[in-house]
């Protein structure tokens, strides 16, 4: 792995990941058993306030590394540790249901997260409900400022949103419980350009005001770059590379770093001809 | 609202609705992206005059009451609005 040296401590972290190993066996009734690493040795610490991109192909672990930080997978081995209160939380062995209030999870597509017809203050309320909150409607309030959203949607029924407001509620049932970490899984990806603007800058703001701390995954990196103050490019279940936002777009280190983003599409239609060579080579076996 | 050669769309949209939606495109070189404010109007209810006017920067009193019409320029560009 290309780590920079300048990055800090990792003394300060809320969420730490310690030589995560994630493998799927993989049989068919007729074929032989075959272990797929989804997540090889994977390390890194995401601080207090802090937004971690993290970037890769279709494939290369990002999901499943999200899932497991916050229980919802059990690693195959390696250790996972969430700070609350100056507490430590080993994510293994607790219980989905207790760490629900300190860790949280936005799902790229609004359409299938959330129940569409329940009502939104239902949405709001009932992790709320769980967490055995007293000002449930104070609270809710709170949420739909943050993310933008009129009161008067309130009464309404999910399937009466846009996407985007959507998208909007599933960020405000994420902040509700005040969690400390949450994954961000791809929230922008189904959201048109005119929208992702939006979300970017909610997710902004709720980190600033709230101080949670980000997993944001995305494929598009461009959009890691505006959101996260470091990024972790993730490459067939290990982590290839890990620094500043800028130093990993400014100058990238690792040859599929320096791929992601020289096969990037500039928007610039006089560029459409001059298509650059692409370092990475494919060696046949 | 407007159409013409990706390379006048791209480097110099005349439309706000075009330069909006150019300028919420996240590239490496941006640092924020800004997005389009407010939500799509109800197409069953269209604004009445320029149908962007509700999100329009740029709207004055004529874009509320009459519908701009195509106007053709020498760069193969064509635009529906009230500033040209």
């Amino acid at each position: 792995m290309v780590m920079r040296l300048h990055v800090g401590s990792i003394s300060d972290y809320i969420v730490k990941v310690e030589n995560l190993k994630v493998y799927f066996t993989k049989s068919g009734i007729f074929s032989k058993k075959y272990i797929v690493k989804a997540l090889d040795n994977v390390t890194l610490s995401i601080k207090e306030k802090e937004v971690m991109g993290v970037v890769g192909e279709s494939g290369s672990g990002k999901t499943t590394l999200g899932r497991v930080t916050i229980g919802l997978q059990k690693p195959t081995a390696g250790n996972i540790y969430i700070r609350v209160d100056k507490r430590e939380i080993n994510v293994n062995k607790a219980k989905l249901k207790d760490i629900s209030k300190y860790v949280q999870m936005i799902y790229q597509d609004p359409y299938s997260s959330i129940d569409p017809i329940m009502r939104v203050y239902d949405v709001l309320a009932m992790p709320l409900k769980y967490k055995k909150e007293i000002d449930i409607d104070g609270k809710i309030e709170e949420a739909m400022r943050l993310v933008d959203l009129p009161l008067e949607l309130l009464e309404n029924r999910v399937y009466q949103l846009s996407g985007g407001q959507r998208q909007r509620l599933s960020i405000a049932r994420a902040i509700v419980v005040n969690p400390k970490y949450i994954v961000a899984d791809e929230p922008t990806t189904m959201l048109d350009a005119s929208l992702k603007g939006e979300i970017l800058k909610i997710i902004k703001d709720a980190r600033e005001s709230k101080g949670f701390s980000f997993m944001f995954i995305t494929h598009e990196l461009p959009i890691a770059k505006i959101i996260s103050d470091r990024i972790a490019v993730l490459y067939l279940g290990k982590v290839v590379e890990l620094g500043s936002s800028n130093e990993i777009i400014k100058n990238p280190l690792h040859p599929y770093t320096q791929g992601l983003i020289e096969v990037y599409p500039r928007i610039d239609p006089s560029l459409r001809d001059k298509m650059k060579e692409i370092k990475i080579k494919v060696r046949h076996s | 609202m407007e159409s013409g050669p990706s390379e006048v769309i791209f480097k110099k949209p005349r439309h706000p609705y075009t330069l909006l939606l150019v300028e919420s495109i996240a590239t490496l070189d941006k640092d924020i992206i800004k997005g389009i404010p407010g939500s799509m109007p109800d197409l069953s209810n269209p604004p009445v005059g320029c149908r962007f006017n509700t999100r329009c920067p740029f709207a004055r009193d004529i874009c509320f009451k009459e519908e701009p019409k195509m106007k053709a320029f020498s760069d193969g560009d064509e635009v529906a609005c009230w500033l040209y």
